[in-house]
């Protein structure tokens, strides 16, 4: 099915090889793909349809076979009848409007007739389970719903050989799961799938090759089958620091939401210094609102909201968005000549290991790197109250526990954090109070889980 | 409704509107169209802006006209002469013509604005003819990224608020401005990554037709076309007289068959919906 | 595809509705257009009179204006004066006054009525008649409508030939006619009217009940 030797592959003005010698050949089953941001993890993948290097540009040498085909000089448009792919964000895939119309892209693109057309659209909305979803609109659709109809339209054009970049990364627990499930048919039919994901969902249910990538060069992991027993967790020092004494901020009988409708009624919440707690619900649930309200960005409806004075940080869902200086280090001088803070840029930029990137343009980062160096452009200073929304969507490790590191230093300096998150392991690694949000309220739930389990 | 056949119906109408400049024919084109727009038009969308839009823009002519054009039998009041473009006789005759020119305005507007207010975006997309169909995809895609730009702006600005930023001078806005743009540009690459992974750029593509030609929509099509080209040939044939006020007001003449081919263009509203 | 909402069940009601009151407004427009009498023209051309003038220069060239007035009659001077060609006149007693210059023919002039050379010269019609020569001033001639008032500039010896031009047809693109040849004019463009009204008035109801009826059912 795939057959890559020798294969090195460099972007263009870049200063080292995304790809360096890799050697892999695949048949079908299922393969997962492993490997820090910037490792080369979504290059690898991109030269399975020829987007490298035919849409990226750079220079490539060794060989790649996809489906019989040699990449280097077969167009992605003639590949893509084989090779279906797959993105992360499930909000920049859509092409049409409407779903049936988005689904029949691709068939349109390969000049299927139309008559053929309607019964692969059927066919590839009910094997993900979003049939119901057939006369919608795509932008009415949650995140993975999005995702599930975007495979569709993927598996209507029957690949040989599926490639999957992040698929479940910027996903709730719930469409994650969803998404896994459509996932399977086309495993049992014996598609070839090729998938990189940090998220475990995917990794423990189905037998299939591991393979791990770091700097551009791949090794073959152990083969996992089934779930795995345990999956080294980062033991972080969950300091209490001093006991949350006067309340940082307080909600009393908010209303918020956005226009006539409000999202959460008649809220009473509050939360301390050097406390980290955690609003957890499905997406949509308006853990985002309440962000935004205890933050001063959203008035509430009704109600009153008190914050203690003090820096208020805010890292929106997108973080990598905002960043807009030339380098790294004066994102965070931005930050810290605007709010004030006795830091020093150095200082915040080690503590988030960034000293390395610190001349580049955060832009040019990998995805992993952007998101730590937008952590510290939000967090640099010290803060009072942080709220964070999201921020380990679409992370991987080193992010991850950069994250956790500088979520618990807040905390032990005395600084309230709220977080928002669906993500149970962080919940289990940080909390010390976890909200449940949904229905309009927000109620505290059980303390949190000492042991968080994988799934 | 098909968007093609209510393509022609506004073509219908813009044609007839457009070919005469008797406010007969024009004021039934403009009924017409308003009764169009308030029968099939998309709920949730108000057809209000437009309206007023069309409004002021026929009163803007009428008066332009009132004031710039002295002939006329009916003098309703003078102003002085020396007063430059304005000055002299302001007549009836000058502001029934601006009526009349306000009237073709209104009438154009609503002859094509059913296009926007009955038919969905991604329905006129789709609409476009085989040759335009890639096109029409890329504008489609477009369209998608522009609520996600919205809402990323929207978010941007309140996460540099919340990191110092002030809204204040001009110097101040590169802050928000540059990662919109950026973010918007990164976007669209990665949509077009989608899209070619698709296999968007081949060169024969067929069509999926989500939008089906029913009878419905070939007795408008047939009905409107017949009705513009009748007219067409009653207005050089003498049938359907101009009108022309000046110097002296007179009613605009109508003959039955003219104003028969512009009523035929309420066919749409009379066709009972699928 | 995506529909509008609430379809189903809405159609045959809101076609029932308004395809009787749509018939019901044309027969009563039809039955109300064949019994109305075709009123008389000379009630709308009595508003406004109407005098051609047909003014023939020296080199041929012919300048026609079509003069309104209000009233029943209008005095020769008058029509000169509300056409805006510019004009000279001398006054002679008992005849009335001459006309010396029309626009700027000649350029000047001491006397109105040179003993040599070119004059102007009046000449008048009846609605279908021919031009005949005035015999008195423009002050004392007067017209009415339908009539056309007609200068030449002819030499002073000889015979005095009337304008080239006829004067009918110069005030036909203002008028429904005049009433001298009201035979001709076809009387049949009331019911179009009419019909028109009614085309209109339909249409306004017809978007009126749709509105009423989107009220009703969101």
């Amino acid at each position: 099915m795939l057959g890559f030797s020798g294969l090195s592959y460099a972007y263009p003005d870049a200063r080292a090889p995304a790809l360096d010698g890799v050697e892999l050949s695949l048949g079908s089953g299922l393969a997962l793909l492993t490997g820090a941001s910037g490792s080369g993890k979504s290059t690898l993948l991109r030269v399975c349809n020829g987007l490298v290097p035919h849409f990226h540009g750079g220079v490539i040498a060794g060989q790649a076979t996809v489906v019989g085909r040699d990449v280097l000089t077969t167009p992605t448009r003639e590949l893509a009848r084989d090779v279906g792919f797959l993105f992360q964000d499930p909000e920049l895939q859509a092409v049409y409007a409407s779903v049936e119309r988005d689904v029949a892209f691709g068939l349109e693109n390969l000049g299927i007739p139309s008559r053929e057309m309607g019964r692969r659209v059927d066919e590839a909305l009910q094997s993900c389970g979003v049939a119901h979803l057939r006369g919608r609109a795509v932008s009415t659709l949650s995140g993975g719903e999005r995702q599930r109809v975007a495979l569709a339209g993927v598996l209507a054009m029957r690949p040989r050989l599926l490639v999957l970049d992040e698929p479940i990364s910027q996903l709730d627990p719930a469409g994650a799961e969803a998404l896994v499930a459509a996932l399977d048919g086309a495993i049992a039919q014996g598609t070839a799938v090729l998938v990189a994901e940090h998220r475990d969902e995917l990794a423990f249910r189905h037998s299939g090759r591991a393979l791990q990538i770091e700097a551009g060069r791949l090794t073959e992991g152990v083969p996992h089958s089934g779930p795995a027993p345990t999956s080294p967790r980062v033991t972080v020092r969950r300091g209490r620091g001093p006991a949350p004494t006067e309340a940082g901020w307080q909600l009393s009988r908010v209303t918020a939401g956005y226009g006539a409708t409000p999202v959460l009624h008649d809220l009473e919440l509050s939360g301390g210094a050097g406390e980290v707690l955690v609003l957890s619900g499905p997406n949509g649930s308006g853990k985002s609102t309440l962000l935004r309200t205890i933050a001063g960005l959203l008035p509430p409806l009704a109600g009153a909201v008190r914050r203690a004075p003090g820096r208020v940080a805010y890292l929106p869902q997108n973080p990598g968005a905002l960043l807009h200086r030339s380098t790294v280090r004066a994102e965070v001088e931005w930050t810290l000549r605007r709010a004030g803070g006795a830091a020093s840029p150095d200082e915040v930029l080690r503590s988030f290991g960034l000293c390395s990137v610190a001349g580049r343009c955060p832009r040019d980062l990998s995805s992993g790197e952007r998101q730590r160096a937008a952590l510290a452009a939000v967090l640099a200073g010290s803060p009072s109250l942080a709220l964070l929304d999201e921020p380990t969507r679409g992370m991987d490790e080193p992010s991850r526990s950069a994250l956790v590191e500088a979520v618990a230093g807040l905390a032990e300096a005395g600084a309230g954090v709220v977080l928002a998150t669906n993500d149970r392991r962080l919940a289990g690694e940080i909390a010390t109070r976890v909200v449940q949000v949904g229905e309009g309220t927000a109620r505290e739930a059980f303390s949190p889980p000492e042991a968080a389990e994988p799934c | 409704m098909n968007p093609r056949a209510l393509a022609v119906w506004s073509a219908a109408g813009l044609v007839i509107a457009l070919s005469t400049g008797n406010p007969a024919y024009r004021a039934i084109v403009l009924l017409c169209g308003l009764n169009l727009v308030a029968a099939r038009g998309r709920p949730g969308v108000s057809a209000r802006p437009l309206l007023f839009g069309a409004g002021i823009a026929a009163l803007i002519a009428t008066l332009l006209t009132l004031l710039l054009s002295h002939t006329g039998a009916h003098v309703l009041f003078r102003l002085s002469p020396g007063i430059p473009a304005i000055g002299g006789a302001f007549t009836l005759e000058a502001l029934a013509f601006g009526l009349a020119t306000g009237l073709g305005i209104a009438a154009v507007v609503l002859a094509v604005a059913p296009l926007t207010l009955v038919c969905e975006p991604h329905e006129l997309v789709d609409a476009l003819p085989r040759p335009l169909a890639r096109t029409g995809a890329a504008v489609g895609a477009a369209l998608n990224l522009i609520p996600g730009t919205i809402r990323s702006a929207r978010e941007i600005r309140d996460a540099q608020r919340m990191r110092g930023w002030r809204a204040g001078r001009v110097a101040d806005w590169p802050a928000v401005a540059v990662p919109v743009v950026l973010t918007a540009l990164e976007g669209s690459l990665t949509l077009a990554e989608a899209m070619e992974a698709r296999g968007y750029g081949a060169q024969s593509r067929t069509h999926l037709a989500t939008t089906a030609w029913r009878a419905g929509d070939t007795a408008v099509a047939v009905v409107s076309g017949s009705a513009a080209a009748m007219f067409l040939v009653l207005r050089f044939s003498g049938g359907a007289p101009d009108w022309y006020p000046f110097p002296l007001l007179s009613a605009p003449p109508v003959t039955i068959a003219a104003i028969s081919c512009c009523a035929c263009l309420v066919i749409p509203v009379l066709w009972p919906r699928r | 595809m995506v529909r509008p909402l609430g379809t189903a069940g809405r159609v045959p009601a809101r076609v029932r509705i308004v395809i009787p009151i749509l018939g019901a407004l044309l027969g009563a427009g039809g039955a109300g257009a064949a019994m109305l009498p075709s009123p008389s023209l000379c009630a709308s051309a009595a508003e406004a009179g109407h005098v051609a003038l047909v003014v023939e220069h020296g080199d041929g060239s012919i300048v026609t204006r079509c003069v309104a007035f209000s009233g029943t009659s209008i005095s020769g001077e008058e029509v000169l004066r509300k056409s805006g060609l510019g004009y000279g006149t001398a006054s002679f007693s008992g005849l009335g006054d001459a006309v010396c210059q029309i626009d700027r023919e000649p350029p000047a002039y001491t006397s109105c009525l040179p003993t040599t050379g070119d004059y102007w010269v009046l000449f008048s019609a009846r609605p279908g008649g021919a031009w005949t020569e005035a015999s008195t001033g423009i002050s004392s001639q007067t017209f009415h409508s339908g009539d056309a008032e007609g200068f030449r500039y002819d030499p002073i010896s000889g015979a005095d030939p009337p304008p080239s031009q006829s004067p009918a047809g110069v005030c036909l693109a203002a008028t429904s006619g005049t009433p001298g040849a009201a035979a001709s004019t076809p009387s049949g463009v009331n019911p179009a009217l009419v019909a028109g009204l009614v085309v209109a008035g339909a249409l306004i109801v017809l978007a009126v009940a749709q509105l009423v009826l989107r009220r009703r059912h969101p």
